[in-house]
């Protein structure tokens, strides 16, 4: 529990300063739309091919070292592979196609098939989202996602304050964690031993931590809208930005390769 | 100008157990003056912070600022003669990064975006933040980040900047440096500071000690002249810093001092003009 940050990846920030991390959050949303469309619309292996080899010229691009993405991805990988075991032994296959049966449970070739092109897309998906999560500040993340989005404020969906209301959930994670230390060494200080016994007990014991971080949520909350009323903040309207957004010309170039590539991908 | 004109406030109006948290103060603050206001816990001085900031409205009394009535209908525009910094960074801080949160005021205030680049350069670099202006908030120190909580409070181009005990939980040292800079900051801006604490200690920086004591004032003055009341201001439980103290009893056993002693260097140089005086 107390290594939480270290080892889950999504959601994190690594500055790189790569070309990938200086470009434009609103392409970069767009194209991660688009490898999420064609990740459904790509059902064959040498689809993927070609989207593998693209995926890798992204990663090399970021400098984000591989090993750094997959000691971060432990949980997820692992979590990927039971799925997909459950997927291929329950595959309800033709019969002359079984390579092993036993019981209600078999291994079938179109079992294997469905599972292994699943992989694939979860993967790809995955690495997409993570990529940009990765590349991509906070700030220019909901920047982006507000200029996308602005459009929809026209039929009053609050847009900005669901952006802002996004950041300071995000701003207060690390707050939490650190509070949660905070009262598991409290308590261990006390006696309370967090890591023994079975899994219920330790379950109720970290449990006991959460109804003081719930009222120390409550107060938090309760002090930083006043701290924003002083500071002038009156909602979303009426606000302008500091940060400046520009889309360069090498920024439509990637848009339209990356297009290109899926399309090819999808084609073939 | 602040105005503060028999102002009482209460929580909890109309019941019977209603606590006043201040009772009929008057007080006047002229425009770039450093004031500590000190006071024990209870003592009324947050409820005046919330007050001056439009966050809790007065149950009696007026508080003007500027010639502006503080009051719902003008809340937003105190706030933009206001602005405060209080006491944890964490709960005031909005965005990640360092300059977009000092930018978080200027936006809000609808200003054009060179506007707002230039307020937030002049604020960092008022404060020594110019090369962290890109790191995230939650990696730097707490001093650090309450440096970046007053850069952001800065950038409004307030005409007070009231401080609720932002250095109660900083080191010492680190709390000391951060007043001078903001006295500093009074001086080249002539912006007026209310900085409340219940350090003593900080209080012999400022032109003026307000010294609060159950929601009234008690002691209103320089720090030389509030430090003489050592007796008064140890029954509501405030400690004189110890050379003002030390000066205060060598002066009751009839030992002359000349001047105001307010540290160490004050009570240095008068020991030792009565040291060389019989001589001579």
């Amino acid at each position: 529990m107390l290594e939480l940050q270290r080892n889950v990846i999504f959601g994190q920030y690594v500055d790189t300063g790569s070309f990938i991390h200086r470009m434009d959050a609103r392409i970069k949303l767009v194209i991660t739309f688009v490898f999420v469309v064609a990740s459904f619309l790509i059902g064959d292996f040498i689809g993927f091919g070609i989207v593998l080899l693209l995926l890798a010229l992204i990663q090399i691009v970021s400098r984000i070292p591989v090993g750094f993405i997959l000691r971060g991805s432990q949980f997820f990988l692992a979590f990927l592979l039971f799925i997909l075991v459950f997927q291929v032994l329950f595959y309800p296959g033709e019969a002359s196609n079984y390579l092993w049966r036993w019981w209600i449970l078999s291994v079938s070739t179109e079992g294997l098939y469905t599972a292994g092109i699943l992989g694939l897309r979860v993967i790809f998906l995955y690495h997409v989202t993570t990529m940009l999560m990765l590349t991509t500040s906070l700030v220019d993340l909901t920047n982006g996602l507000e200029l996308i989005f602005a459009p929809l404020q026209r039929l009053r969906l609050p847009v900005n304050e669901l952006v802002l209301v996004f950041v300071i959930a995000i701003k207060f994670v690390p707050i939490f964690i650190e509070e949660i230390e905070r009262l598991a060494r409290a308590q261990t200080a006390r006696g309370v031993p967090f890591d023994q016994g079975g899994a219920v007990t330790r379950a109720r014991r970290i449990g006991r931590l959460l109804v003081p971080i719930f009222i120390s949520g409550f107060t938090r909350a309760d002090t930083l809208t006043t701290a924003m009323n002083t500071r002038s903040y009156r909602g979303g309207r009426g606000r302008t930005k500091f940060r400046l957004m520009e889309a360069r010309p090498s920024d439509w170039a990637v848009l339209a390769l990356v297009l290109a590539w899926m399309i090819v991908a999808w084609l073939v | 100008m602040i105005e503060i004109e028999g102002v009482s406030f209460s929580y909890r109006t109309g019941e019977e157990d209603a606590v006043p948290a201040l009772s009929e103060l008057d007080l006047r603050v002229e425009p770039g003056r450093f004031v500590a206001i000190i006071g024990h816990n209870g003592s009324g001085k947050s409820t005046l912070v919330k007050l001056l900031t439009a966050i809790q409205y007065p149950t009696g009394g007026t508080i003007r600022i500027d010639g502006v009535p503080v009051d719902e209908e003008n809340q937003w525009e105190v706030r933009r003669k206001v602005s405060v910094v209080f006491q944890d960074p964490d709960d005031q801080l909005v965005m990640n990064r360092v300059e977009d949160d000092v930018a978080f005021g200027p936006e809000n205030l609808g200003l054009p975006r060179e506007e707002i680049a230039q307020r937030v350069e002049s604020s960092l670099g008022a404060l020594g933040l110019r090369e962290i202006r890109g790191r995230l908030i939650e990696d730097l120190s707490s001093g650090q980040k309450q440096r970046v909580a007053i850069a952001g409070a800065l950038a409004m181009r307030p005409r007070f900047l009231i401080l609720d005990e932002p250095t109660s939980l900083l080191p010492v040292p680190v709390a000391m440096r951060l007043v001078a800079t903001i006295r500093d900051l009074n001086r080249r801006e002539n912006m007026g500071v209310l900085h409340v604490t219940h350090s003593m200690h900080e209080a012999s920086l400022f032109d003026r000690v307000v010294v609060m004591e159950a929601g009234r004032k008690i002691l209103d003055g320089t720090p030389a002249e509030v430090f003489r009341h050592v007796e008064r201001l140890r029954k509501v439980g405030l400690d004189v810093p110890l050379a003002a103290s030390l000066a205060y009893r060598l002066r009751a056993r009839g030992i002359h001092l000349e001047g105001d002693i307010l540290d160490e260097t004050d009570l240095r140089a008068a020991l030792s003009a009565v040291r060389s005086g019989p001589q001579a």
